[in-house]
């Protein structure tokens, strides 16, 4: 009932569980059997391995967090040795998180995992560009179509989704931009920049100084912005932003998302992707839907 | 185990901010492990809580808490009957100590796990516990302990006033091993202390984090080995020698 497909890959239900939140996986194959979600989106992958920020990585916020982990990952060469055919045990879609600091290294990525066995590489603009000072190549619409269009000419065999920042100057015109550049999808959004201060030490909370929010806080926001997007382009868009339950799955689809993912709620609950789907479920049996192609978009 | 929501079976105040929270947990948990505790629904915090475990038997978990902040806040108007949603045991737990003499070193809310241990090992262990003023929680460590010695910064009660690694060091060379739980500074002091007098010190480490179970990466902390250890996955139980305590 719930069976979504997007770029020809077929998604048995559509919630996904969000890069950065659900590990490999396996950190939560004891809580649910994770072969239940549509998909798993990996850990953000770079090309060689990342032991992530120094100092505080996490504060809670009124109904969110703030993180500053700094993309920790094993590098993609482990990823595919080691944590990919454990994670391809799994009956579920893997969408590969590739990020990156320049746009040699998203070059190199991209190639390891065109040529790897994932169903679909989710392209993360968000990180700072070390050629542009460190502001994040999904800020300005030309500096990520530049990217999104030198990544396409490497992806030849995966499907290609960008990950979209709202911290992008106008979300609609970036999503434009990088459908030109030959994105297949889109996600959005990230997590949106934010600062905390400690009063006492009269110094930022995170050694980074800004951080990322993420959690129920942002989801009105993201929504808007999903929306926003998916009446800009034609290509599908997957939402996701606050979703801590069904009803919030539902707004994004009928905002307009063909797929959900799902974040910071995993931390909240190890098993809340599959009280969603289950909700999901019930709610389409309770309208007489038959497809959520039937919600999306409606708003 | 999934993911369980569990009745309150007493949750009460054992200090002016510390309460003991009684709860059905069927699998008994390995000293130093932990649980993460949220309140089920409809509740204005986001993230569970990481409390270690303070005692099991027969099937009911006891977990001893401060009361911090709102998250702590929120947990300690719970009343018996009322529920609480739980996942664990978590971490790796203290390994349990070769045969000799150990003692355990506790600061605050640290001695939690401690008393767990004492328990739980084969050989009687000296307690070494510091409070800032009134001790709690202290009723039960004299029958698993062959001692139990208490420092009070405040010198409470006529205990003795000082840190509980003042103690510790009058007595340190008896000991094949050390585990200890508490504030940084302390587990910082006698990590060194053990350092200096050749005792093998393990240390129960408390950062915050989101997931408990190794997938946000935000309870890092920099180690020895270069890398960065998930205080939920791969400790909370280091080894003394391997931990910075000032990174």
């Amino acid at each position: 009932m719930l069976e979504t497909t997007i770029n020809g890959i077929k998604f048995k239900n559509p919630v996904i569980a969000a890069s950065g939140t659900f590990g490999f996986g396996a950190e939560f194959s004891g809580y649910f059997d994770v072969s239940l979600l549509g998909g798993i989106a990996s850990k953000g992958l770079t090309l060689n391995p990342r032991e992530g920020n120094a100092g505080q990585r996490m504060l809670e916020t009124p109904s969110g967090m703030l993180n500053s982990v700094g993309l920790q990952n094993p590098g993609l060469r482990a990823f595919v040795a080691e944590e990919l055919p454990r994670m391809k045990k799994y009956r579920t879609n893997i969408i590969a998180n590739l990020s990156g600091s320049c746009e040699g290294d998203y070059l190199a990525g991209a190639e390891i995992l065109d040529d790897s066995g994932i169903d679909m590489i989710e392209l993360n603009i968000s990180c700072p560009n070390v050629k542009s000072g460190g502001m994040a190549f999904g800020i300005k619409a030309d500096v990520a179509a530049a990217l999104v269009s030198a990544v396409r000419r490497k992806v030849r065999r995966k499907p290609l989704m960008v990950k979209l920042s709202p911290n992008a100057e106008n979300i609609a015109e970036m999503g434009k931009a990088c459908e030109a550049a030959g994105a297949d999808s889109l996600s959005l959004v990230n997590t949106f920049s934010g600062l905390a201060i400690n009063i006492y030490t009269r110094k930022p909370f995170f050694e980074n100084v800004i951080a990322g929010l993420s959690g129920p806080a942002i989801k009105p926001l993201a929504l808007r912005m999903v929306r926003d997007v998916y009446k800009a382009v034609k290509i599908p868009v997957v939402g996701m932003g606050g979703i801590a339950g069904w009803t919030d799955a539902a707004e994004f689809i009928m905002a307009g998302a063909s797929l959900v993912q799902v974040g910071t709620a995993n931390f909240t609950k190890p098993d809340i992707c599959l009280d969603i789907i289950r909700g999901l479920e019930r709610f389409l049996a309770e309208q007489n839907i038959t497809s959520p192609d039937e919600l999306r978009g409606i708003i | 185990m999934p993911y369980q929501i569990s009745k309150i079976l007493a949750n009460a105040a054992v200090s002016s901010d510390v309460m003991l929270m009684r709860t059905a947990w069927s699998e008994k948990p390995k000293p130093g492990q932990f649980f993460m505790l949220r309140m089920p629904e409809n509740s204005p915090v986001l993230l569970a809580r990481p409390i270690s475990v303070h005692d099991w038997e027969n099937g009911i978990l006891s977990l001893l808490y401060q009361v911090v902040g709102r998250g702590t806040g929120a947990f300690s108007r719970l009343r018996p009957g009322d529920k609480i949603g739980l996942w664990g045991p978590l971490g790796n737990g203290f390994n349990f100590p070769d045969p000799g003499k150990i003692a355990l070193v506790g600061g605050g809310i640290g001695i939690a796990p401690l008393y767990y241990l004492a328990k739980n090992i084969p050989a009687k262990a000296t307690a070494f516990l510091g409070y800032r003023s009134e001790p709690f929680a202290l009723e039960n460590f004299g029958g698993f302990c062959e001692s139990v010695k208490i420092s009070s910064e405040s010198g409470f009660g006529g205990h003795f006033k000082g840190f509980v690694t003042e103690l510790l060091e009058r007595e340190i060379g008896a000991f094949k091993a050390i585990y200890c739980c508490g504030p940084t500074p302390m587990m910082k002091a006698a990590a060194e202390l053990c350092g200096k007098y050749g005792v093998p010190a393990f240390v129960s480490l408390e950062n915050k984090m989101a997931c408990g179970i190794g997938a946000c990466l935000t309870c890092t902390c920099a180690n020895s080995s270069g890398r960065h250890a998930r205080t939920c996955l791969e400790g909370p139980v280091f080894r003394a020698e391997e931990v910075f305590f000032d990174a």
